[in-house]
């Protein structure tokens, strides 16, 4: 038992420093980027994603110390789930420092761009196509989402009908 | 008779020569008071001798110390000379030293002075020389006086001429290009008038600096003049030529439209028109200065291009004649008209702006975007109504909404769809307006106040809307929390696009303002549930707190937010209240958040409900756990086989709360939640059981088996749902049952471990095994020895250890 723990702990760590390393790299991809507001979104959510996943691994790691049997151990694994908690709070603030100065220098750069005339209509019929090629994945996600949740309903509706079916057989066989 | 003669003679001689060696003495002295009269500090052996005046005093001295020395003991006398030896050398000594002392000072001294001396003597030299010199200068300057006041008037006689000559050369140029723009209008070259006309346009911003204010207005006239008829002739050509191309486009661009038949010569023609204007420019600049209203915002624009506002003309004339005035179209409700309108002629008009003008503006070489020119031009329009309108809809809330509404929707459309650029202001800075926005801010507020009383008192309101579909509902928000955000997140696209972070930052903190009053609302409902903490409602505000907290601290990582918050550094203050500096550090280095005080206090509220909850469980296990701290421990009947051992009947009650209880809150709560309750639980039960259970009672070996079946195979597995080893959340529990089941010999050994342990009290040999080695060889980490003992002497076996 003791060495599946082991096994555990040392995977879940390992996941941990892979996350924290990855997130750095992506950190260091949104301070270089200089595309367009879309690329930015893109990895806004990409990094939230691995946060998500780094919390959740880091406190699975918590939870694993506090099922050890030898305090010494629990206080160990604990102090290291501190240890990540602060270097994940310190990815956090170098993020948010990384998108702001990403965000200023786009708007900048969009700003002395839009100045110059010759792009305009290249650039008009780019966003609009964007923002339609944008709309129509929305819509496309939306009406996915509209489809599973109805079909989920007809599923239900579904046994509840045939649970009513059988009663009601029922009820006949009974008064025969 | 004869010696005594003798004697009183040789005394007589004795006493004249001791008065001549005192006489001398005092001469010597008196000598040697005179080397040194100056530096009596380094003599204070003769202090007494000091003053030269006092000679009488002196004297006494002297004769005191040869009475001193020799006294009226005349073989002393032999010692005289050894005296005066003695003395001289002393004297000696004392002058070298004076002279030494005395010398040496005025070495560095005089060097001192002798610098002193040498600069004033040049000092004086050069004091010398300047008066020489600025005489000299005098002299000369006196002298030349006269030419100078000579030569000055004829050069001023020369200046002026020459000033009149060059107001003359103006004049005359001035005249030669009227001239010739009057020949070029005439024999119909409008190229070379363009040409002309610029030449004056460029005179008249060379003269811009003069002082000449006649000739200025002379010019100004002049080109005025020509200006107007030039312009004129070309507008009006430039007309004729846009309505062959079916210029305004009022309703969108059809392609039925047969292209005109003089194609190629209408092109040639719009081309030629276009670029004349556009050189016309800039004395149209000059001439509009003067006549432009100062409005704040829009002078900051630069001027419209001339071409555009030519083009501009019959679209503002109609936009005149359907929304001023008395006409059913200007309805002050309806600002969606004349918005949609304006929008509707950017639209219609892109593609001509695009295909026919810009290439010519292009050839041109003017830096001139054709359809944001155009679309500038028609915002001007829209933007002069709306400001019109606005103030005159403070009074009506609902009027005033949907005025917003309409602009926020016309700004979205403008930047969105016609592209418009952001660096050129669109409608929204009419709405910063101060009376304006004040009034929006309040009108936000009230409607939000609104929607939160709706809300919460809504019928399910708390109550999850995707309570049955267990995969989306993670947090199990209820109603109100999900629709409180909502209307956070729609607030905050409203403001998103303002322009002022000033402005925007006043939304934000109405949004915590808001936040705070949801919150405090929140206190109110738990203070009503409180009786009844494991009911729904309970939970369901819980969860509402929870939730509102993850999507706050989420709204921190927001880019929109971050930008936000590096403006409130720097203006946040008059807005936001007063910052601490740690508060200000902490937000400028991005570390802290905007909403960090709220969600300080939202957690204060969580943890505060979430240890209600745990202690009203704890209660309500306590209570039904009497029974099974009363059961008889110590005589219990020891059980030789574990298979057929079963759960004591007393600690039924218990089993049964704390397992309701915990299937109840973990569908009521959310997971992060639940997952804080138990373990908190667990805690409190780990201690109850330890302290109010086995250190009360005694035990014996089947009692202890019972307890130890109790806990490992009935209490630890209810918790075993939701962790892997629920037993090392109850260490007390287990180490106790460790220690009370251990068999008679191993026990009897600990104890004797323990005991020499303490006897020995610090004396540590290494050969004797540590007692907390022993302990963690059994198993045992959290319990100290001090406990195990206390606990071994409560087995009924060890008892009379």
């Amino acid at each position: 038992m003791a060495a599946s723990a082991d096994v555990h702990v040392r995977v879940c760590e390992q996941e941990i420093i892979k996350y924290d390393l990855e997130i750095k790299a992506l950190i260091q991809d949104v301070s270089e980027c200089t595309g367009p507001q879309s690329k930015l979104t893109d990895l806004h959510c990409k990094v939230k994603e691995k946060f998500s996943n780094l919390r959740q691994r880091i406190q699975d790691l918590e939870q694993m110390g506090k099922e050890q049997d030898k305090e010494s151990d629990k206080l160990d694994l604990l102090n290291k789930v501190e240890g990540h908690r602060k270097q994940m709070l310190s990815n956090q603030t170098a993020w948010r420092k990384a998108n702001l100065a990403s965000k200023l220098s786009i708007d900048q750069l969009e700003k002395e761009d839009l100045l110059n005339s010759k792009n305009m209509s290249v650039r008009h019929r780019k966003m609009t196509k964007e923002s339609l090629a944008q709309t129509s994945s929305d819509i496309t996600e939306s009406l996915m989402n509209i489809s599973r949740m109805m079909s989920q309903q007809v599923q239900q509706s579904e046994e509840a009908m045939s649970t009513l079916g059988e009663l009601r057989s029922k009820d006949w066989m009974q008064r025969d | 008779m004869l010696p005594a003669l003798a004697l009183s003679e040789s005394c007589q001689e004795t006493s004249n020569q001791r008065n001549d060696v005192s006489r001398n003495m005092a001469a010597a002295v008196m000598e040697l008071n005179n080397h040194h009269s100056n530096d009596l500090s380094h003599l204070k052996r003769t202090d007494s001798l000091k003053s030269p005046s006092g000679d009488g005093n002196f004297t006494d001295n002297v004769v005191e110390l040869v009475q001193k020395d020799i006294g009226s003991d005349l073989k002393s006398l032999k010692n005289v000379a050894g005296l005066l030896e003695k003395l001289t050398s002393e004297n000696k000594q004392l002058e070298e030293q004076v002279q030494t002392v005395s010398s040496s000072v005025p070495l560095r001294v005089s060097a001192a002075l002798a610098a002193a001396d040498e600069s004033r003597v040049k000092l004086d030299s050069l004091l010398e020389k300047e008066r020489l010199l600025s005489n000299t200068l005098q002299q000369h300057l006196q002298g030349s006086q006269v030419w100078t006041d000579n030569i000055g008037q004829v050069l001023g006689q020369l200046d002026t001429l020459e000033r009149h000559m060059k107001y003359l050369q103006c004049l005359a140029r001035i005249e030669e290009l009227s001239d010739s723009i009057q020949q070029h209008l005439m024999t119909n070259s409008v190229w070379e008038a363009v040409g002309a006309i610029d030449s004056m346009a460029s005179l008249d911003m060379g003269l811009r600096e003069s002082g000449c204010t006649h000739l200025q207005s002379f010019l100004r006239e002049t080109l005025r003049f020509w200006h107007k008829i030039l312009k004129d002739k070309l507008t009006s050509d430039f007309e004729e030529v846009l309505t062959q191309f079916h210029w305004p486009f009022i309703s969108p661009p059809t392609q039925s439209l047969s292209p005109p038949a003089n194609a190629q010569e209408l092109n040639s023609q719009l081309e030629l028109l276009v670029s004349q204007l556009l050189s016309l420019q800039t004395s149209d600049d000059l001439i509009s200065e003067k006549d432009a209203p100062s409005r704040p915002g829009l002078s900051q624009n630069p001027p419209l291009s001339l071409p555009i506002q030519i083009m501009l003309l019959p679209l503002s004339k109609r936009f005149r004649y359907h929304f001023t005035g008395n006409r059913q179209t200007n309805n002050l409700c309806k600002p969606e008209w004349y918005l949609t309108q304006v929008l509707m002629w950017i639209g219609n008009s892109s593609n001509f702006m695009e295909e026919k003008i810009q290439p010519i503006l292009d050839r041109a070489g003017g830096k001139v975007n054709a359809s944001v020119e155009l679309c500038r031009a028609l915002l001007t329009l829209g933007q002069e109504k709306l400001a019109h309108d606005a103030p005159r809809l403070l009074y009506d809330d609902a009027m005033f909404c949907h005025l917003v509404d309409e602009v926020l929707q016309f700004e979205k459309e403008l930047r969105t769809t016609h592209s418009y650029p952001h660096s050129y202001p669109g409608v929204l800075h009419i709405l910063l307006e101060e009376s304006v926005f004040q009034k929006w801010l309040s009108v936000e507020r009230k409607m939000a106040v609104e929607k939160v009383d709706a809300m919460l008192s809504a019928e399910g309101a708390w109550s999850s809307q995707y309570k049955d579909i267990t995969d989306m509902d993670e947090l199990k928000a209820p109603d109100c929390a999900e629709t409180f955000m909502t209307l956070l997140l729609v607030i905050t696209e409203r403001y998103r696009s303002l322009p002022c972070p000033r402005a925007q930052l006043n939304f934000l903190a109405l949004q915590k303002e808001l936040v705070d009053d949801f919150r405090i609302r929140l206190t109110q409902v738990m203070k009503e549930e409180s009786r009844q903490p494991l009911s729904s409602r309970y939970c369901a505000i819980l969860n509402a707190t929870n939730y509102i907290s993850t999507v706050l601290s989420d709204w921190g990582d927001n880019v929109f937010f971050l930008q936000l918050q590096h403006a409130a550094v720097s203006v946040g203050d008059e807005i936001l209240g007063p910052l601490g500096a740690t508060e200000t550090g902490r937000l400028a280095s991005l570390e802290g958040s905007l909403f960090e005080a709220l969600l300080a206090l939202l957690e204060r509220l969580r943890g505060d409900m979430q240890g209600r909850l745990r202690d009203a469980v704890m209660r309500d296990v306590k209570e039904k756990a009497q029974p099974y701290c009363k059961d008889r421990w110590i005589s219990l009947p020891s059980q030789c086989d574990q298979a057929t051992m079963s759960l004591s009947s007393s600690a039924c009650p218990m089993m049964l709360c704390l397992r309701d209880h915990l299937l109840q809150l973990q569908q009521l709560l959310c997971l992060p939640l639940f997952q804080m309750l138990w373990q908190g639980l667990a805690e409190r039960l780990d201690h109850f059981i330890y302290e109010d259970l086995i250190l009360y009672n005694h035990f014996n070996e089947g009692g202890a088996a019972q307890l130890q079946f109790d806990m490992n195979r009935n209490l630890f597995p209810l918790f075993g749902h939701y962790c892997k080893r629920p037993v090392n959340f109850f260490k007390h529990i287990k180490e106790a049952c460790i220690i009370l089941t251990l068999k008679v010999g191993p026990a009897l050994l600990l104890c004797d471990v323990l005991k020499q342990a303490e006897d020995e009290d610090g004396a540590l040999n290494p050969q004797q095994p540590s007692p907390e080695s022993a302990l963690n060889e059994m198993g045992i980490y959290k319990l100290a020895p001090s406990d195990v003992q206390i606990l071994l002497k409560l087995r009924s076996n060890l008892l009379h250890q």
